[in-house]
């Protein structure tokens, strides 16, 4: 927790401070935007109503918080809860779709640069593999971190990140138009 | 312009991991600040209602002690009324009857004390408490 975060805590449980709490949102709403995008397979609508429920819900438990992880995992940890509940309520209103994308979209990316195609070879990882990409790079997560946030063993943590690495790998050295 | 060339190998293996660090565009807030502030329950009046309680409990015992002390009653007995009573192991009525050297009005004095050491605890109370409260 980082001593701009601490005080703004501190400002929160001490009188809810609601613009203490609006500085702490724009601070992380990013991260839990982006994991949330990541968790519903791009549905940013969805995703930014996860993530108004969670910072809800982290403003309702902030006196639980011990500092014990970084702030940023805790509001993931929050996160990554309310979408299992979702999911679970609502399986039928956003199925996931593990599969890869059609060759017309390929066709599309490969006329497009690097970054675009890694967007588009992580949107072909299996949901758990994208997700411990996206902890673990973009969000730069410890291994212990992400076993401790998703409830994973850590071996399942590194299994996840070392083939999803590797098939991206494969793939983005598969669109390569120059070889 | 960026190579596409990522064949494995220990500095393909940074790359990639450099790429996808760096793929993790920030999200511009764009009002999502104020939906969250909007959506918040009504900001909390705990402190408030606290200290209008513990002010509505000081008050009344402090109208409880003026109206003993009017009605006649020496608060200078109180410590020995309050020995007698807890002495008094046998029942409630003997503990009752107990302080004579109040005369009339010395055992309202110890109800009144009761009560304001529970308001005042009530009021007081330790965070841990309120769930039974």
């Amino acid at each position: 927790v980082t001593p701009a975060e601490s005080e703004l805590i501190a400002r929160v449980l001490a009188s809810d401070d609601r613009a203490a709490f609006g500085e702490l949102v724009c601070l992380h709403q990013s991260a839990v935007r982006q994991f949330l995008r990541t968790l519903t397979r791009g549905d940013a609508a969805w995703a930014d109503d996860l993530a108004q429920d969670t910072f809800v819900q982290a403003h309702r438990k902030l006196r639980q918080f011990r500092g014990d992880a970084a702030f940023s995992t805790w509001l993931l940890g929050i996160a990554y809860n309310h979408w299992r509940n979702a999911r679970r309520r609502q399986r039928e209103h956003t199925p996931l779709d593990d599969t890869a994308p059609d060759d017309a979209a390929r066709t599309a990316t490969q006329q497009v640069d690097l970054r675009h195609d890694l967007a588009f070879a992580l949107r072909a990882l299996s949901a758990d593999e994208q997700l411990a990409i996206h902890l673990g790079y973009q969000q730069g997560k410890s291994h212990s971190e992400i076993a401790a946030l998703l409830d994973w063993p850590l071996g399942t943590v590194k299994t996840h990140l070392a083939r999803g690495k590797e098939k991206l790998r494969q793939r983005l050295a598969a669109w390569n138009p120059q070889t | 312009m960026e190579s596409t060339d990522l064949t494995p190998s220990p500095s393909d293996e940074r790359r990639l991991e450099l790429l996808l660090r760096q793929a993790n565009p920030m999200i511009p807030d764009h009002g999502f600040a104020q939906r969250v502030l909007n959506a918040l329950p009504p900001k909390r009046q705990h402190l408030r209602q606290g200290v209008v309680r513990a002010g509505l409990c000081i008050a009344g015992a402090a109208i409880g002690a003026a109206v003993a002390w009017q009605q006649g009653v020496d608060l200078r007995d109180v410590p020995e009324a309050i020995e007698r009573f807890a002495a008094s192991s046998t029942s409630l009525q003997d503990a009752w009857s107990v302080p004579a050297a109040f005369a009339t009005h010395g055992h309202w004095v110890l109800v009144s004390l009761g009560v304001t050491a529970v308001s005042l605890l009530f009021a007081f109370q330790p965070r841990s408490w309120r769930r039974w409260t």
